[in-house]
């Protein structure tokens, strides 16, 4: 690690005011977890690291039925997988933040922080390898070692989304408020992650002197039902090799609307379209259910040793969707 | 033998309570006045030519104290370090000279005053590389055309006629004649499998400090499994005489084979001597995975000939061992023909070179690979020839001590015969073996004032081999456990010790500790005789007293006994051993797993781990359990996740532990351990070495429950989700991409 400046100052307002206009000068630190993972191994080092954890309004945490769920950025994973609303209303989510790493990891990790984590792609997060995402001129993983790789969405880079906290947000139609020098915004949390063919150097829109200040979560109208499923190597302390949330609101009996949104399988959480309509207007069957996985791979392209996430991605998506209709 | 009043129990470890407090204290632990921190420039190429090597820039860096290349090494020092078992008679240079040969290795060490210098000093080296072809593969390695990790390197002819490249040494053995068991034979089968190269992953990363003082004496501090090792490897890496090295074993967070030295301790000490200033050097993870001892690989082709009825008439192997720019691994080869009685047995090893770390040895070194082959074939003729595998096991099974009655337990625990599986779950039984190493050891005893013993010795403590020695000397005076108390000394005071490696440790200064007691006994049965006025025989040793055996009332406890020789002519009583190293006995393991595989991603999970060791005695039950389910935890994690990864380039891309998979407490299921006594003739009381055994058979376990389970037999390990997944999806058998 390099020597960097740190500041801890007290509101949004001094934090943007401290950032500058590029990732190298100054980075936002919140639990830490991945930040300073990326600066002890060398990937990056910023000239100045600006604390959020003084900011008092960030760790908001309220939910009502009108306005539904706020979290502030600083809300840990900890305090997500384990308040009653959430997990009374927002399984899915509640699941998603209980499967992160360890306990240790998620009293640490913030919700700002997990949205906007950094790639675990193995060649991204070598120092002695200067990939296409880290400014050099190739994806090694492209014809390398891609066996964690994306299947949908790839290219040139093909990166994973590691959270597991963005699928479930988006399932839920969340949006965020970010905050830069400039003033305030706010949009769809699925318009939030960018696609490496349209940025190369963050998977999100986020400019270097922009912070990520509130998540909003409409509440689930009634006969909604989620769940998140992650399939991984380990049984915790394991990112996803696939993961899906899938959202779905029944009405006698049919489902009336649906979200599916997968981890693990592209630069971005994915939301599959495909994988929704086919639900929409039917009865959850485990048949129907299995058709949904088959629509969310359809348009899959797995690289050389990936092509296993395919079946995988069909049975987390079938899996999802039962659970969130109460089957299994 | 009788009963015991000490062994057999389950007294707490000597450092069980340091170590859950915190208080242990580890080789990062220390700090000494003046010391420099020394940090490694590495290679970010597995195979270049190292063109020029510029320090300038680095030298800037406040704080900087020195920088070593192999070229001041060599004009300086002439310091180098003879890897062992080198057919090529390479010798590797501390630090890489003209080129490097693995993705992480040494090529300049930095020393500063603090290790955010080292760091960043150690970035600021130029180092002008020319890449080369790299090969991490034996199986490419071998062929014409590979790149050569030894520039001198010959190629070898192999049985068939081929020519292998990149060969380091080779090993040819044969008993009987396996082409005539063959042509007798009824069916023969002929399989190939492949283990990856994995990293013993214990907690602490390797770590040494070393002084030199005034007279130019010098002291290591460092983590290992043997300080007499480390003091012999430094006297000999570094050209100083062995009387003029003091090494000092600090508490150590596992080891498993990686760490008998050479990976930090020697660079601990140069900094020591170029500085004059204490120095430490202590890895990170990343280093440890890139950098240090891992297992050898291992491609193997095994070819078993049986009759109908499932009798074993020959069986042979061409193995190639991953060494990477190490060797040592081919004497584990023969490994699959111990237990059985086979009468045409033949094996061609080789090892060879790749552009990987060195190896080392990993707990029952080589065994794990070359079993999970062995009995992962022995497991799939069983399912061709329509036998049960425990069958064909007791058909073919040597009748020594203890092998078919500890087989024997595990078929009743799980009531094998009646074994149920549901939907994708599948069964798998494998036997592994070991005979643990004997090693000369010395030992002294005493008794103190309070009638309390006081143990010296030089044993380093990984396993539990301290408590182990501790209730051997408590049973043998017959006193609590408690009495007991180990001192455990360096290099300058204590008795010579093995290395704790091969299960040596509880046997060998276990020996050498009982031998040391009976002598502190004889003495203080002789001088409770006379003060008694009894004869020797008429004596009883029992409950910290000597009393005459019809006469109770006339006795001498063991204070009285002790303060009576501090005042007789005698002097202190002190108790010596000396062990030689007497023969050892084979002891097996037996393994048997559960397993459900999840058909749709490939995800395996064990279900049940039963496991049954022939311990010989057993000293402290906990600790025997504990070996035997370590042991079978790696092995699993070895069957299931664990595989250093080596790119297109020969890059390690998965040197941290998200990466590089090791189970956690939910990948493990309730262990049950069975553990039988078949004493060895020379173990103390009987007790065999048991670190070993219990890595050897998990790995071919869990893959025949798997092909048990799904049909598809495991060819290649780990077999990961991806891999299982695959194969299921494309109803290929699991193997090499
Ligand atoms: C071993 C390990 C295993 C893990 N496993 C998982 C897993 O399985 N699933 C999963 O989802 N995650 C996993 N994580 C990631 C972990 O959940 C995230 O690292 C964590 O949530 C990040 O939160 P943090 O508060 O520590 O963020 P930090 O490390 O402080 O920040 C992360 C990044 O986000 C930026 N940042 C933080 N907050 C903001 C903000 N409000 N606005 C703008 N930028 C911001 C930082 O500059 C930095 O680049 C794992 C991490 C580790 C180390």
């Amino acid at each position: 690690m390099r020597s960097f400046e740190y500041a801890k100052p007290s509101s949004v307002k001094s934090v943007l005011s401290l950032l500058g206009r590029s990732f190298e000068q100054a980075k936002v630190l919140a639990g830490g977890v991945d930040l300073l993972g990326e600066m002890k191994e060398g990937i990056i080092s910023p000239k100045r690291v600006v604390n959020l954890k003084g900011v008092k309004d960030l760790y908001r945490l309220d939910f009502s039925e009108k306005d539904g769920l706020t979290l502030g950025a600083l809300v840990t994973l900890t305090q997500i997988e384990s308040h009653p609303t959430i997990i009374a209303r927002y399984r899915a989510l509640a699941e998603g933040a209980h499967s992160v790493a360890t306990p240790q990891i998620r009293n640490m990790s913030t919700i700002g922080g997990n949205l906007c984590q950094r790639p675990r792609c193995w060649y991204y997060r070598h120092h002695d390898i200067n990939c296409l995402k880290k400014g050099g001129r190739l994806c090694f993983a492209y014809n390398g070692e891609n066996k964690y790789h994306a299947i949908l969405g790839g290219g040139p880079c093909y990166i994973v989304h590691p959270s597991d906290c963005a699928p479930p947000l988006i399932a839920f139609d969340s949006s965020v408020t970010l905050a830069s020098p400039r003033g305030e915004r706010s949009l769809s949390l699925e318009d939030f992650f960018v696609l490496p063919s349209q940025r190369m150097d963050h998977e999100t829109v986020l400019e270097p002197d922009e912070i990520v200040t509130f998540i909003k979560v409409p509440a689930p109208p009634k006969g909604t039902g989620s769940a998140y499923v992650k399939i991984r190597e380990k049984q915790s302390f394991d990112f996803a090799l696939v993961g899906c949330a899938a959202v779905v609101r029944m009405e006698g009996g049919v489902c009336r609307q649906a979200r599916i949104v997968l981890a693990g399988v592209a630069p971005i959480p994915w939301r599959s379209r495909e994988a929704e309509e086919v639900l929409e207007g039917k009865a959850i069957t485990e048949e129907i259910a299995e058709k949904a996985g088959q629509a969310a791979v359809a348009k899959a392209e797995p690289l050389a040793q990936n092509a296993y996430k395919i079946p995988m991605t069909v049975a987390a998506v079938k899996r999802a969707i039962l659970r969130a209709a109460g089957q299994t | 033998m009788g009963s015991f009043k000490v062994l057999g129990s389950r007294v707490p470890r000597t450092d069980a309570y340091d170590k859950v407090t915190g208080r242990a204290l580890y080789t990062a632990d220390l700090v000494l006045p003046g010391m420099i921190y020394g940090a490694f420039v590495r290679s970010p190429y597995a195979h270049a030519r190292i063109k020029k090597i510029d320090v300038s820039e680095a030298m800037k860096v406040p704080g900087v104290v020195t920088i070593i290349t192999q070229e001041n090494l060599s004009r300086d020092y002439a310091l180098v370090i003879e890897e062992e078992v080198h057919a090529a008679q390479q010798v590797r240079g501390l630090l890489a000279g003209e080129k490097v040969r693995y993705h992480g290795e040494k090529v300049a060490l930095v020393g500063a005053e603090t290790l955010e210098a080292a760091k960043e000093a150690a970035a600021l080296v130029k180092v002008d590389y020319e890449p080369l072809p790299a090969v991490t593969d034996p199986r490419e390695a071998v062929k014409e055309g590979a790149p050569l990790v030894w520039d001198d390197s010959q190629p070898v002819t192999a049985p068939d006629g081929s020519l292998l490249y990149n060969v380091v040494a080779e090993d040819h053995r044969s008993e009987g004649d396996v082409d005539q068991g063959f042509a007798e034979s009824d069916l023969v089968y002929e399989n190939e499998y492949y283990v990856h190269r994995v990293h013993q992953t214990y907690i602490e990363p390797q770590a040494a400090v070393a002084a030199v003082d005034e007279r130019g004496r010098v002291t290591v501090w460092s983590s290992t499994q043997g300080h007499f090792v480390v003091r012999s490897n430094v006297a000999r890496s570094l050209g100083i005489p062995l009387s003029r090295i003091r090494s000092i074993g600090m508490t150590v967070g596992g080891g498993f084979g990686a760490k008998f030295g050479g990976v930090v301790d020697l660079y601990a000490v140069l900094l020591a001597l170029f500085t004059k200033r204490p120095a430490k050097i202590v890895y990170t993870r990343e280093e440890d995975l890139l950098d240090a001892r891992p297992a050898p690989g291992l491609y193997i082709r095994i070819k078993t000939g049986v009759k109908k009825d499932g009798t074993i008439l020959a069986r042979s192997a061409f193995a190639l061992w991953n060494v990477g720019v190490g060797g040592g691994a081919l004497w584990a080869t023969g490994a699959f023909t111990r237990l059985y009685n086979i009468p045409h047995t033949k094996w061609d090893a080789y090892e060879i070179a790749t552009n990987t770390p060195p190896m080392g040895a990993y707990r029952a070194p080589g065994y794990p690979q070359v079993l999970f082959a062995g009995e992962t074939q022995l497991n799939q003729i069983a399912a061709d020839l329509g036998m049960d595998p425990v069958e064909l096991r007791r058909k073919n099974l040597k009748a020594e001590p203890g092998f078919f009655e500890t087989l024997e337990k595990v078929v009743e625990k799980v009531g094998w015969f009646q074994r149920e599986k549901g939907e994708w779950e599948g069964w798998g039984i494998a036997l592994g073996h070991w005979r643990n190493a004997s090693s000369p050891a010395g030992c002294i005893v005493s008794l103190d004032e309070d009638g309390t013993a006081k143990v010296y010795t030089g044993l380093m403590d990984l396993t539990g081999t301290e408590t182990a020695v501790a209730e051997i000397v408590a049973e043998t005076l017959q006193i609590p456990y408690e009495d007991v108390t180990i001192v455990r000394g360096d290099t300058d005071s204590a008795p010579f010790s093995p290395p704790s490696g091969g299960s040596t440790v509880t046997f060998s200064v276990g020996n050498a500790a009982w031998r040391a007691a009976q002598d502190l006994r004889q003495q203080m049965i002789q001088l409770a005789a006379g003060q008694l006025n009894a004869l020797p025989d008429e004596l009883v040793v029992a409950d910290r007293k000597i009393a005459v055996k019809n006469d109770p009332e006339r006795s001498l406890s063991f204070a009285e006994i002790a303060q009576t020789a501090l005042r007789s002519p005698s002097g202190p009583l002190i108790g010596k051993g000396s062990f030689g190293g007497d023969p050892s006995d084979t002891n097996i393991f037996v393994q048997a797993v559960k397993v459900k595989v999840d058909p749709e991603t490939g995800k395996t999970r064990l279900l049940r781990c039963v496991q049954a060791l022939d311990v010989g005695r057993v000293i402290n039950r906990t600790q025997c359990e504990g070996q035997a389910e370590g042991g079978a935890l790696q092995s699993a994690s070895w069957a299931l996740m664990e595989e250093m990864q080596y790119d297109e380039q020969g890059r390690m891309i998965n040197p941290n532990l998200a990466d590089y998979r090791i189970p956690t407490a939910f990948d493990v299921p309730d262990m049950e351990t069975i553990l039988t006594e078949f004493p060895s003739r020379h173990g103390p009381y009987g007790a065999k070495g048991i670190g070993e055994p219990p890595i050897t058979a998990a790995l071919a376990a869990v893959a025949s429950a798997i092909g048990d389970a799904t049909g598809y037999w495991a060819l290649e390990a780990p077999v990961t989700p991806e891999r299982l997944a695959l194969a299921l999806a494309t109803r290929q058998p699991v193997r090499a991409r």
